[in-house]
Formats: C-alpha cells, sequence, structure tokens
C-alpha cells in the first residue's frame, strides 16, 4: 500500500463519498417520485398504445424525440472536457473530468431508453437488429449510441480504478464495498498497471472525439436526409455538435456549482475553474450563435414559399415566444453574462448553466417540432387536432421522469464513488509541491 | 267589422292552399331515367350495363341507390321473364350483370333478345320500365404478317352467322387507359362480306415481356348490335424489360442490397472502433491479471 501523506489524507477524506443529508434525501426522493410517475405514464402508454400521447399523423416526432436529442447532446461534453482538454495538455480540468464523463454516461442511457419509449411497439425492436438495413440513419444512430455508450463507460471506469484502492482501503468487503472490489480489487498501483491504464486513457481519448462527432452528426442526418422544412440543410450535423457542445457545458457549469456546494468542495472546485469553464462557455456560445445565423438567416433572407409557414411560425408564430426565449434566453443572455469576470463567477455561472440547459432542451424541440406542423403539402381532411401539437400529462411525466432518472443516476453516482478523481488529485498535488 | 273578419278569413284560406299547393309540388317524385346497354367481349361472354339517373333542380343527376331488376326477354304484356338478376346503383348510378349460366337454354334459343330493366314504386322514384333488343352477332379478327388486320362481322340468322354490310368497326390496339387506334382511321365500315381491313401503323408500342400487344376491334353502341369487342394478342410489340432497382445495390435498396460502397465504409469503420475497444478491454484484462498475479507475489 502507497504512503499517503498527511496532505493526501485530507484529500482523501474530502473527496471520498459521503451519505446523504437531509437536503439530499430530499432531492433523491423528488427524482425517485418524478421516476415513478413517468413510469405509470409508460405504463399507460404501453397499456393503451401512442394515442395516450399527442402525437398524430403529422406531429409523428414530439417531446420524447426532442428529449433523445437533449440527451444526445449533453453526452457530448464527456468527450469535450475529458478528451478535448486532456490531448490539449490541459492539467485544470482534471477535477471535472468524472463529472463530465457521469453526466455523458446517464445522459446517453437515457437517450437510449427515452428512443424505445417513443416507439408504439416496443417488443418488435429486436426486429431492428433482425432486419435493419445499413442504408437507414437509424441503424447507423443505433450503431452508434452503443458504441458512445461504450466507449463512454470505459472513459468512466479505467481512470476511476486507482481511486478503488483507497475506497477500499482497510474496508471489509461488506455491502457497497463487495462492489468496489468486483469492480477494482485487482487494482494495486503497480507501475506497469499505472503505464497501461495511462495508454488506455490516451486511446480513449483519441477515439471518443471522431465517435462522439459521429453520433451528434448521425443524430443530425436522422433530420437532415429527410425533406422537409426547416431540416433540409447541409449545416446540420456542424450546427447539432455546436449546440450539443454548448448544452453539455452548461450542464457542467451546473454540476460543477451543486458539487461543489453540497460536498464543500471549494478547494477542488475553485473559482478559477468557474472562470476558465465561463471562458469556454462563450466561446462555445459564439459558436452555436453563428451556426444559429447560418441555420434560420438565410432560409429568411430567400423566403422559399414552401419554407414561409415554418420560418413565420418560428419567427412571430405559434413557436416565436419559444424560439425567441430559447435565442436569447438559451444563448445571448448567458453569453453576455458571461463576458464579464463578475459573470464567471460560480453563482453567475450555475444561473447562467440552467438558462443554457433549459434553452437547449426548448431548442431541440424548436427543431423538432415545427417542422413537422409545417409540411410541404398543406394538410387537408383532417382533424383538427391533427394541426397542433401540445404534449400530453404522459408525453409530460415521461419525459420529465427520463430526465429525473438521469438526475438520479448521476446522484447515485456522487453518492458511491468519488465525483472528483481521488489518485488525479493527489498526483496532481505532489507535481505541484515537486515544481 | 264583420267583413273584415270575412276578408281576412279568405286570406288565411288563400294563403294556407298555396302553402298546401307547394307543399304537394315539392312531394312530387321526379322521373326516373333507366339506361341498358348490352355487352359482348371476345364472343362469348355476355352481360349488361344499367345507369339511372333522374333530374334534381333542372340538372340530371346519378341516382345512387336504386334497386333494379333485370331479366332476359318479357312475355306479352311487356313484362320481363328470364330473371338475370338485380342490382343496385353506386353513386355514379350504374350498375352491371352477367347473364347467368342458368339462362344458357333461353340465350340459345332464339338470335334474338330483348332485355328488360324493372324499377319498383319507392318514395323517391314510380315504378319503371326500360327495354332493349339486340341481335345475336360476332367479330373475329384475322392478321396477316405484313401486320394487316381483317375484322369480319356476322350475325347469327337462320341458324348460321351471315356477314353485316354497313357496320362501324373500330380497330386499336389496348393501353393501359384505353384504346389507341391502329392508324389514322377512327372506325371502318364493313363491305358486304362483313369485313374491314386496316394496317397497324403503330410500330415501336411498348409490349410485355415477349413483346405481345392487345389488337382490339371493337363496335360501340350499335343500335341493333350493342357494343362487341374481341381482343387478340400480337408480337408485334417492343417487348418490355423491367428496370427494376429494387433488385439492385442502391440507397434504397432491400438490406441485402446495400451499395458496396457503404458497406465497405461502414463495415470498415465498425471494425476499426469496435477492434480499437477490443484492444481496449484487452488492456483492461491485462491491468487485472497484473493485478492478481501481484496480489499472489504478496501472498
Amino acid at each position: 500500500m502507497e504512503k499517503i501523506s498527511l496532505t493526501d489524507e485530507q484529500v482523501v477524506s474530502d473527496l471520498l463519498p459521503k451519505k446523504f443529508g437531509k437536503l439530499g434525501m430530499v432531492w433523491v426522493a423528488i427524482l425517485i417520485v418524478f421516476c415513478l410517475v413517468g413510469f405509470f405514464a409508460y405504463c399507460r402508454q404501453l397499456k393503451y398504445g401512442l394515442i395516450v400521447t399527442s402525437m398524430r399523423d403529422y406531429a409523428s416526432w414530439g417531446i420524447y424525440i426532442s428529449n433523445f436529442v437533449f440527451f444526445v447532446a449533453i453526452s457530448l461534453v464527456g468527450s469535450l472536457i475529458t478528451a478535448v482538454l486532456r490531448l490539449s495538455g490541459v492539467h485544470w480540468s482534471t477535477p471535472l473530468t468524472r463529472i463530465a464523463e457521469i453526466i455523458a454516461v446517464s445522459a446517453i442511457t437515457f437517450a437510449s431508453l427515452i428512443i424505445i419509449v417513443d416507439m408504439g411497439r416496443p417488443d418488435r425492436f429486436y426486429n431492428l437488429f433482425l432486419y435493419g438495413r445499413l442504408q437507414s440513419p437509424i441503424i447507423w444512430d443505433v450503431t452508434v449510441i452503443i458504441t458512445y455508450f461504450f466507449i463512454s463507460i470505459l472513459l468512466l471506469y479505467i481512470p476511476l480504478l486507482p481511486d478503488m484502492k483507497i475506497l477500499l482501503a482497510g474496508k471489509e468487503k461488506k455491502g457497497i464495498y463487495k462492489l468496489y472490489s468486483f469492480l477494482g480489487s485487482f487494482w494495486k498501483g503497480t507501475h506497469l498497471q499505472f503505464r497501461i491504464s495511462k495508454r488506455a486513457i490516451n486511446i480513449l481519448c483519441i477515439a471518443i472525439v471522431p465517435i462522439a462527432f459521429s453520433i451528434h452528426t448521425v443524430t443530425s442526418w436522422l433530420f437532415a436526409t429527410t425533406y422537409r422544412p426547416g431540416w433540409d440543410s447541409t449545416n446540420f450535423g456542424a450546427y447539432f455538435i455546436a449546440g450539443a457542445f454548448l448544452a453539455g457545458a452548461g450542464a457542467v457549469n451546473v454540476a460543477m456549482y451543486v458539487f461543489r456546494k453540497y460536498y464543500k468542495l471549494e478547494n477542488y472546485i475553485t473559482n478559477d475553474h468557474f472562470d476558465k469553464m465561463g471562458k469556454i462557455t462563450v466561446m462555445l456560445g459564439m459558436l452555436y450563435l453563428y451556426f444559429n445565423v447560418n441555420e434560420y438567416l438565410t432560409p429568411y433572407f430567400k423566403m422559399k414559399k414552401p419554407e414561409v409557414a415554418f420560418l413565420n411560425s418560428l419567427f412571430v408564430g405559434q413557436f416565436s415566444v419559444i424560439f425567441w426565449s430559447a435565442i436569447f434566453g438559451g444563448m445571448i443572455i448567458p453569453m453576455i453574462i458571461l463576458l464579464f469576470k463578475r459573470g464567471r463567477r460560480p453563482l453567475p455561472m450555475f444561473i447562467c448553466g440552467i438558462m443554457i440547459v433549459v434553452g437547449a432542451w426548448f431548442k431541440r424541440f424548436l427543431i423538432v417540432t415545427p417542422t413537422l406542423l409545417q409540411p410541404f403539402l398543406p394538410m387537408h381532411n383532417v382533424p383538427e387536432s391533427y394541426k397542433h401539437y401540445f404534449p400530453s400529462w404522459e408525453e409530460w411525466s415521461i419525459a420529465l421522469g427520463s430526465l429525473a432518472g438521469a438526475l438520479l443516476v448521476i446522484t447515485f453516482f456522487a453518492r458511491f464513488f468519488p465525483i472528483i478523481p481521488i489518485q488525479e488529485t493527489i498526483i496532481e498535488q505532489h507535481e505541484k509541491q515537486n515544481h | 267589422m264583420k267583413s273584415k273578419i270575412i276578408n281576412i278569413s279568405i286570406w288565411v284560406f288563400l294563403i294556407l292552399v298555396a302553402g298546401l299547393s307547394v307543399k304537394g309540388q315539392d312531394a312530387e317524385k321526379s322521373p326516373l331515367i333507366v339506361t341498358l346497354s348490352y355487352f359482348t367481349v371476345n364472343n362469348d361472354y355476355q352481360y349488361l350495363k344499367v345507369n339511372a339517373k333522374s333530374k334534381v333542380e333542372g340538372k340530371f343527376q346519378p341516382a345512387a341507390g336504386v334497386e333494379i331488376q333485370l331479366y332476359l326477354n318479357k312475355d306479352s304484356t311487356g313484362k320481363g321473364v328470364g330473371l338475370i338478376g338485380k342490382v343496385i346503383t353506386n353513386e355514379k348510378g350504374n350498375a352491371a350483370a352477367n347473364i347467368p349460366p342458368a339462362l344458357k337454354q333461353t340465350w340459345d334459343l332464339s338470335p334474338n333478345h330483348t332485355f328488360v330493366a324493372v324499377t319498383d314504386k319507392s318514395k323517391k322514384f314510380d315504378e319503371t320500365n326500360t327495354d332493349i333488343s339486340i341481335a345475336k352477332a360476332k367479330i373475329t379478327v384475322d392478321t396477316t404478317d405484313d401486320k394487316n388486320v381483317t375484322a369480319t362481322f356476322t350475325e347469327f340468322k337462320d341458324n348460321k352467322w351471315v356477314p353485316v354490310k354497313g357496320v362501324d368497326i373500330k380497330l386499336g390496339i389496348k393501353r393501359l387507359g384505353g384504346d389507341l387506334l391502329i392508324n389514322d382511321d377512327q372506325s371502318y365500315t364493313t363491305d358486304s362480306l362483313g369485313k374491314v381491313k386496316g394496317e397497324f401503323k403503330k410500330i415501336g408500342m411498348p409490349g410485355d415481356e415477349h413483346g405481345n400487344i392487345m389488337l382490339v376491334a371493337k363496335v360501340e353502341d350499335n343500335d341493333q348490335y350493342g357494343n362487341l369487342r374481341v381482343e387478340r394478342s400480337e408480337p408485334w410489340g417492343v417487348k418490355f424489360v423491367a428496370d427494376n432497382d429494387f433488385f439492385h445495390r442502391a440507397l434504397w435498396a432491400s438490406r441485402f442490397n446495400s451499395p458496396v460502397w457503404l458497406v465497405v465504409i461502414a463495415y470498415s469503420i465498425l471494425i476499426a472502433v469496435w477492434g480499437t475497444l477490443i484492444y481496449l478491454v484487452f488492456l483492461l484484462i491485462k491491468i487485472r491479471t497484473l493485478g492478481k498475479q501481484e496480489e499472489k507475489n504478496q501472498a
């Protein structure tokens, strides 16, 4: 067993997972209630079919698909914080890597689940694998989601191995320690193990970037390969990736604040981290705004007749309030706040993060639904309800339940595993002291 | 005062009478017009088409849902005998009925027949009785190698088939939307031998997979013989070669016909990515094995 200095002991004591306090219990209880209501609503959907939703012939994709795209977007943060920053030689992001990775894992898990929820007959899901066509973007999406899930799990698990040894130190193999033992009792911290682990993490960091880009590009192609107003764009892949980076960064900002506040991690997630993440968020916000301008300004300038109804519904019509709220509330206002140093302090960062994440969710809704309600051919001889879409309570419950589920996974992970890498923090502190 | 009451009473009476009279006019039934047409196809299949219409607000409108009884021949009082069947008109006022095999004996007995269409009295229409008379006739078609078509029109008379002069026959080829004439002549009139001749000039018409096209000789709306149509297959068309991309490799083809470039790219990416992931799992196993070995060494 390696020698742990007093400072190291302090680090270990600060970063070891802690039991939920009263607030934590209330938080978990609320999330569980949301999940249960969502599960009940899904049972109703299974029993009565998709008729319990407000989706009809035209708006055949509703908030389930918006939610799916949102989860996929959020999951990109794993590759941003862990891979892109690590490969760029940035060390300050070390305390944020595990937060980013667990967000990525939980988001991609619920992205997979929500897509099954959108199926009228989930019991036939296996047919996708039996009879799927390689030419279909849906098959590409399923393949890339499975791959991304697997690689995200590896990127979460391999850097966690050294911390397993710390978690198991001197403990009897009972309860949760059985799980720790199963997951990492073989980690002895030998030089060779570290070398192999470092190599594996480097390979993962390189591999996850193109896969993360693929998952977002392929998800965008689910829309862009369909000829409809608003989706018929060659810009969609890059537009989705830019949006995903921003949404993911927003989610990390929120998580950073919550974990720092709740677990009293001020020594590890410092104001400097918020400042740097704030700058990254502004850059990503500008990038996404640039793509938004491309995505909406050029069609607006041309105002092609088949797209007039769609564009008007966004700019001045029934979706205009959501549209402008998402643009200003989810992008422009947070960017302006974060441009100032005072705006990059923890609390403003948390508020901006919330605005970005909520704006990102509604932005996905705006990508999916208005297009479906403004088809090229006018709607004739259909019931009035087919011409509008407002989610039913079952849809809201399932969507909120899935969001609560994703948060629950993150919450339980933080309860049982160190949310900031202990071993890496110790090594970095030693390196600092040596320098 | 008394005369005023009498005056008002007279006016009320007149208005009531006028009202009743108008109501009576409304209740009057519009006349139902039933039209019968006789058809024979390839000289062996006979059927009747019937159309019902009535005048509504000065315009002829199809009479839908009218039940019509169809008979083969009628008795001396004009009443139909030999029930062909009962039909009900569709939304276009049309209905059709085949002459059933049960009436074959009656059909064979005479060279001339009368078809009778009878509708009963209903809430909307009065009863009607319509008939048409036809003489049995047939068309035979012959062709020559130089793509000439000869059609012969004969009538069944005195127990034999007799050529008929002066009947208009159209010669054409059967297409999807109707018949296309074989040349620029609209129709031909039979000579004393009952024959007409036409030259097939529609060269290069798409046929079936063997190049067969269907020649048609027909008589339309003839007062004496009704509608006759004979078809004959000839290999005068261009062979049809199905151009079905569904069985070729394409983005829209079945799953076993993905384009080669897509298969190569997709599987190359899959192998590369999953190969890397499998290698990572292998590294993980290696870390595990090293740990177990270290544990043994320590023990």
